[in-house]
């Protein structure tokens, strides 16, 4: 694989702590996203997965350590973030159609007043991007699980972020829900840097560059060296680990893993 | 309804009554259908029952010490935006627990009130008339008090509803999209208790709640769309506050517990037709 120049380093931790009340949750971080990369991050419940992201958007800080976002601070950096939270906590009543949703994206950056016919073009391009057009006036509350996650990529997609963050996207969607996610996510991809917090292990498959494992401490594997003993030591006990093929990375076989187009 | 009709071209409190419970069903349906959505009806309830502490303190200082710029009313706004900062304070940024703050402003409000009222010439008058509403007293300096609230909360919601919808939706992606979120959340409070002055008004402290969330939850049931329900809401709340002020006239019920019912009637109609349509 004949690498060119270093792609862009998007995001890095140098020596990042991070904790709770006193109680450590992040030790020594040390980590680099390369622009245009699909990450995967694992974990056990409570190692510091979502931290970690939160710390990336911005909405934490660290302890000790340094964090830099497409160069600058993270809560300098936030707009160029698209964040895809986790599509179960939502109020399944709430009154908003599929495209209100996919405005709210824009409403940080829209003055006071009602959308300008500009900004829905906006909103409705993000939505084409998803295949969700033709329900732009639907219910939120219609939709099923996949749709619902796609209109939420849609409304981080509003605002054209150069990196997407997502939280558990496969959770409580049915695989071909999830084997649709993950084609959007492909197209996405050649635009745009993704990163994607799962404790699925068996979804983090051929899609992803590299895996980050967190627990308390930070790993970074290519997925091809994402063996069973790995997740032994991650989850400290042994648990099956169901690959749903083996088709390896052909990337990227260092710890630093670039992914070069 | 036709002695309500005659009477109505004679007096001029049936004419304040009819004109502020319109006035107030206005910020009823925006406001109650916000605070719906976003399950706040005990934090209403809570500002609600704060202003009796505005009212007592006010009357008693316009009675007692002749300082008549102080109306119940004037004390009741005053009350309720300080009632609104305190918990906006501890939602934005303090660990406490929601709970206990909304429950220490609803009891110390009404201490405050219940203690000024008794230090109070006319006690029992006025005590009944700020829990349960007195719709045919307001004054018409009160009205223009009224008609100026409504004004400032439909301009607000015009300009704001974008970011304050984004915010009742999901507020930790607002934050993140880069919504002042505490900046909204304070905004937001402060219509809460600008409404609740206006309907306390209308039905009195103890049955705002109800009137805030019943005509917002029966049109929930049959819109999509936040803006739908909010006009929905606004028609609903004018049936029940006019049909209340109606149907009360004659045979002389209390007007806010009428419409109240009124309002709940509505409610159970709209959940059967939420049923009828599946």
């Amino acid at each position: 694989m004949p690498s060119s120049a270093p792609p862009d380093i998007v995001v890095s931790f140098e020596q990042v702590d991070f904790s709770y009340n006193g109680e450590p949750v992040l030790l020594d971080v040390n980590l680099q996203i390369h622009d245009r990369e699909m990450i995967g991050i694992i974990g056990p419940n409570g190692g510091g997965k979502t931290t970690l992201l939160r710390l990336i958007l911005g909405q934490l800080k660290p302890d000790r350590g340094k964090i830099l976002v497409f160069g600058q601070p993270p809560d300098r950096s936030s707009h160029r973030l698209g964040y895809v939270p986790q599509h179960m906590q939502f109020d399944s009543n709430f009154p908003v159609s599929v495209l209100d949703v996919v405005l709210m994206g824009l409403a940080g950056k829209s003055g006071p007043g009602p959308f300008s016919g500009k900004l829905k073009k906006t909103a409705e391009l993000a939505l084409a991007s998803v295949d969700l057009l033709a329900y732009r006036t639907r219910s939120f509350a219609e939709l099923s699980g996949g749709q619902r996650q796609r209109v939420l990529i849609a409304r981080a997609l509003a605002s054209s972020p150069d990196m997407l963050l997502f939280d558990e996207p496969t959770a409580n969607v049915d695989t071909s829900a999830g084997e649709k996610l993950y084609e959007i996510l492909e197209n996405l991809n050649r635009k745009m840097t993704i990163l994607i917090v799962s404790h699925d292990i068996g979804f983090v498959n051929h899609h992803i560059s590299s895996v980050v494992c967190v627990n308390q401490r930070v790993h970074v594997h290519p997925t091809s060296q994402l063996a069973g003993h790995n997740i032994i030591d991650l989850y400290g006990h042994d648990m099956s680990l169901i690959r749903h093929d083996h088709r390896c990375s052909i990337k990227g076989h260092s710890t630093n893993a670039p992914v070069s187009d | 309804m036709l002695q309500f009709l005659i009477d109505l071209q004679q007096f001029r409190f049936l004419q304040y009554a009819l004109l502020t419970g319109i006035m107030a069903s206005i910020a009823c349906g925006i406001v109650g259908s916000y605070v719906t959505v976003r399950r706040m009806t005990y934090i209403a309830g809570a500002i609600a029952h704060c202003t009796l502490g505005g009212m007592g303190v006010a009357g008693y200082f316009s009675k007692e010490q002749g300082w008549t710029f102080l109306t119940p009313l004037t004390g009741a706004t005053l009350a309720a935006l300080l009632a609104a900062l305190i918990i906006a304070y501890m939602l934005n940024r303090a660990s406490m627990r929601l709970d206990t703050v909304l429950s220490a402003v609803w009891a110390i409000g009404m201490a405050i009130g219940i203690i000024f009222i008794s230090k109070t010439g006319g006690y029992n008058e006025d005590l009944m008339s700020y829990l349960f509403g007195d719709i045919l007293m307001v004054s018409d300096r009160d009205l223009l008090l009224i008609a100026a609230l409504d004004l400032i909360l439909a301009v607000v919601v015009f300009f704001l509803h974008n970011q304050l919808l984004a915010i009742s939706f999901d507020e930790e992606f607002a934050r993140i999209s880069g919504i002042r979120v505490a900046l909204y959340n304070t905004v937001f409070l402060c219509l809460i208790a600008l409404t609740v002055v206006l309907l306390v008004q209308v039905v009195g402290i103890i049955l705002v709640v109800a009137l805030l969330s019943l005509p917002a939850a029966a049109a929930g049931k049959l819109t999509v769309r936040l803006p739908a329900m909010m006009l929905l809401a606004v028609f609903l709340s004018l049936i029940s506050t006019t049909g209340g002020l109606i149907i009360s006239y004659v045979p002389n019920l209390p007007a806010g517990a009428t419409i109240v019912i009124v309002a709940a009637l509505l409610y159970l109609g709209c959940s059967f037709l939420e049923k009828f349509r599946r």
